[in-house]
């Protein structure tokens, strides 16, 4: 039995399609760990007649499935958010966040998720220029300490931005894209070698972003009150129903201490220089 | 592998003896543990002990995590108590919460880290029309069910269908009695309902005989034992605060209502696992009926069934009791003649998700 080490969280993967085993290699294979697994999760057919005439896949968290069948050549996505699944739904340690995190020196910014809104293009582009993403999909935060903690995962991209990150980044670890997902078009990037992730260490939430990509708009930028950034935390927040007055003291406290801000823009270029210059520095 | 079925019962009796456990023994009776909806109550139960802190890290992270999930559920079921004396109380609707609900407002050791799927409440049968009436204006929706199970919790069974709250997904169940109406084991309701405590203006609960009783029927005269520790375990604390007079009556109850079958299971269960020890007027009612084959018999099915259900423990034979409670299950519910017109029913959709895939009826 194989395991999938994403630094926090260690997978055992009890059964899973052999096609999907180069992706999981080309994504963790560096990622070696002795400790022990942390949730056990696998992906098999779920009927006789799934297996041998539909050809369609299940994920399993132990022994339950979350996610209605997919067909069997979007395993490698589905093992993907499956594992996200299972951490969001198991974890009740952390406040979890629906969002990018993106860090430099000691410092992270929050991308907060909206579909369609190119934050995994510029969690991508800017991994790959110099920043350490701890997450592409979530902020995993810690109670006590309210900094947010490095995952060892690679970030999804979809449709255009699979050619562009190619284009832009030639030598990017990259699988193969899957097509016809629910997400469209989606392919999955390595941005951190497990040498490079061991060195990441907690980071203080200094910035919320929420950015929109617009063709037309080189670089907008609207201040949001600390109430806005508040109520963005609870929608995007996995376990925040669970969480309790514990998420609400850690939601409250984080935003006391962050700038905030929407951004339009065209210009990743552009928007990590705003983002050292206007959040960082200081 | 180390982790044995009954070991989970003894571990969760006394966790100070999982010191010896090693990662990788730990990593799989938390599976167990989560899937018997036991880890959080197991958390509990060693933080009393005072070994939680003892466990590993690795342990402590997911139990911990289990707990504050659990403790959330609580703080839920305790706010859907005041809701539902609200919308109750507006029409003077006397009701009394059961099972996991009621362990929870009545501050039970065991609502402690129990997980509440959905809230039980009894109403008295008169009161079901206005009571259904009454959850609807306060938004209760239930979901849209065929024709046959819309006939079978209306005639035979012995509640309404599940209700759901939209905004708090919150899921109500209301009986008006303890067992199938269509059986002839239904109990005589106020039997149990003279015997209840207020918890507020028009709610009450059980007292513990009465509670014990209702949990006992419910676990050992149900077709579904895939909660069965979990209840087993409710049971074992349960019992384990019961006074001499109370023991009477429990008994008493038993003999009244016929279920003295399943007081039996449910003793000698304690027994085997938690190691309960009988006095007074347990050990005689257990002493007499252990004479019957009959008693026998089921006892050692149940004693089975009643095992953590987990690939990694449970054995052959343990699917083989949980079959033959299935079809006892059944046969205590309902007659015969009806019994076979509702298991093809079930069955044909059973086999159709078996081969076809459990998502293959969604529309």
């Amino acid at each position: 039995m194989k395991s999938i080490e994403t630094g926090l969280y260690k997978f055992l993967v009890t059964e899973q399609p052999s096609a999907i085993k180069q992706n999981v290699d080309l994504m963790y294979g560096d990622a070696l760990s002795d400790r022990q697994w942390d949730y056990a999760i696998s992906i098999k057919p779920s009927s006789y007649l799934r297996k041998h005439f539909f050809k369609n896949i299940l994920f399993y968290s132990d022994l339950h499935s979350p996610f209605k069948p997919l067909p069997a050549n979007q395993a490698y996505p589905l093992l993907e958010w499956g594992m996200n699944w299972v951490i969001a739904a198991h974890d009740y340690n952390h406040l979890i966040i629906h969002s990018s995190v993106l860090v430099k020196g000691d410092s992270a910014i929050l991308f907060p998720a909206s579909p369609g809104s190119g934050k995994s293009t510029l969690t991508t582009f800017l991994g790959l220029s110099g920043w350490q993403v701890f997450s592409d999909e979530m902020a995993i935060i810690d109670l006590q300490t309210l900094t947010v903690k490095p995952l060892f995962r690679p970030a999804c991209i979809k449709n255009e931005s699979i050619e562009l990150v190619k284009e832009w980044f030639p030598d990017a670890v990259m699988t193969p894209a899957c097509h016809d997902t629910t997400k469209g078009t989606v392919a999955h990037v390595k941005i951190h070698s497990w040498e490079q992730y061991c060195q990441f260490s907690p980071a203080e939430i200094r910035g919320v972003v929420f950015p929109e990509y617009k063709s037309n708009v080189e670089l907008e930028i609207y201040t949001l009150s600390q109430l806005q950034v508040f109520e963005s935390f609870t929608q995007h927040a996995f376990n925040y129903h669970v969480m309790a007055e514990a998420g609400f003291n850690a939601a409250s406290n984080i935003v006391k201490n962050v700038k905030a801000f929407e951004l339009k823009y065209n210009d990743l270029g552009f928007l990590s220089e705003f983002l050292e210059e206007e959040i960082l520095a200081e | 592998m180390s982790v044995i079925s009954s070991h989970v019962f003894f571990y969760l009796k006394k966790p100070t003896e999982c010191h010896a456990l090693s990662l990788e023994e730990w990593a799989k009776l938390i599976l167990v543990l989560r899937e018997t909806k036991l880890l959080a109550s197991f958390g509990f139960r060693a933080e009393h002990q005072g070994c939680f802190s003892s466990f590993p890290k690795y342990a402590q992270k997911h139990i911990k995590s289990a707990m504050v999930y659990a403790d959330r559920q609580k703080q839920q079921i305790k706010y859907e108590a005041i809701k539902l004396e609200e919308t109750f109380g507006a029409q003077s609707i006397p009701f009394c919460l059961m099972k996991g609900a009621a362990y929870v407002v009545k501050n039970e050791r065991c609502s402690e880290g129990r997980l509440v799927s959905d809230i039980d409440v009894l109403v008295r049968k008169e009161d079901l029309i206005a009571s259904e009436r009454a959850l609807k204006l306060a938004m209760w929706q239930t979901k849209k069910l065929d024709d046959y199970d819309e006939k079978y919790y209306r005639e035979w069974a012995h509640e309404l269908p599940p209700f759901f709250h939209p905004l708090r997904g919150t899921v109500l169940d209301v009986h008006h009695n303890l067992f199938m109406a269509i059986s002839d084991k239904a109990p005589n309701i106020d039997e149990f309902l003279e015997h209840s405590e207020k918890v507020s203006e028009n709610g009450s609960v059980f007292n513990s005989p009465e509670m014990i009783m209702h949990s006992c029927i419910h676990l050992f005269a149900n077709e579904d034992m895939c909660s069965a520790s979990r209840d087993l375990f409710d049971l074992f604390l349960l019992t384990n605060e019961l006074d001499e007079k109370q023991w009477l009556r429990l008994i008493e109850l038993a003999n009244i209502t016929g279920f003295t079958l399943e007081l039996y299971c449910l003793l000698t269960c304690l027994v085997k696992y938690f190691d309960v020890e009988l006095v007074g007027a347990a050990f005689y009612f257990v002493s007499e009926c252990k004479h019957k084959n009959r008693y026998r018999f089921w006892s050692v099915v149940y004693a089975r069934a009643v095992l953590p259900i987990h690939p990694l423990v449970t054995k052959p034979a343990d699917d083989v009791a949980r079959f033959v409670v299935f079809c006892r299950g059944h046969l205590l519910k309902m007659p015969l003649s009806l019994l076979i017109k509702h298991l093809a029913v079930k069955s044909y959709v059973g086999l159709y998700k078996g081969i076809a895939g459990k998502f293959s009826m969604d529309s």
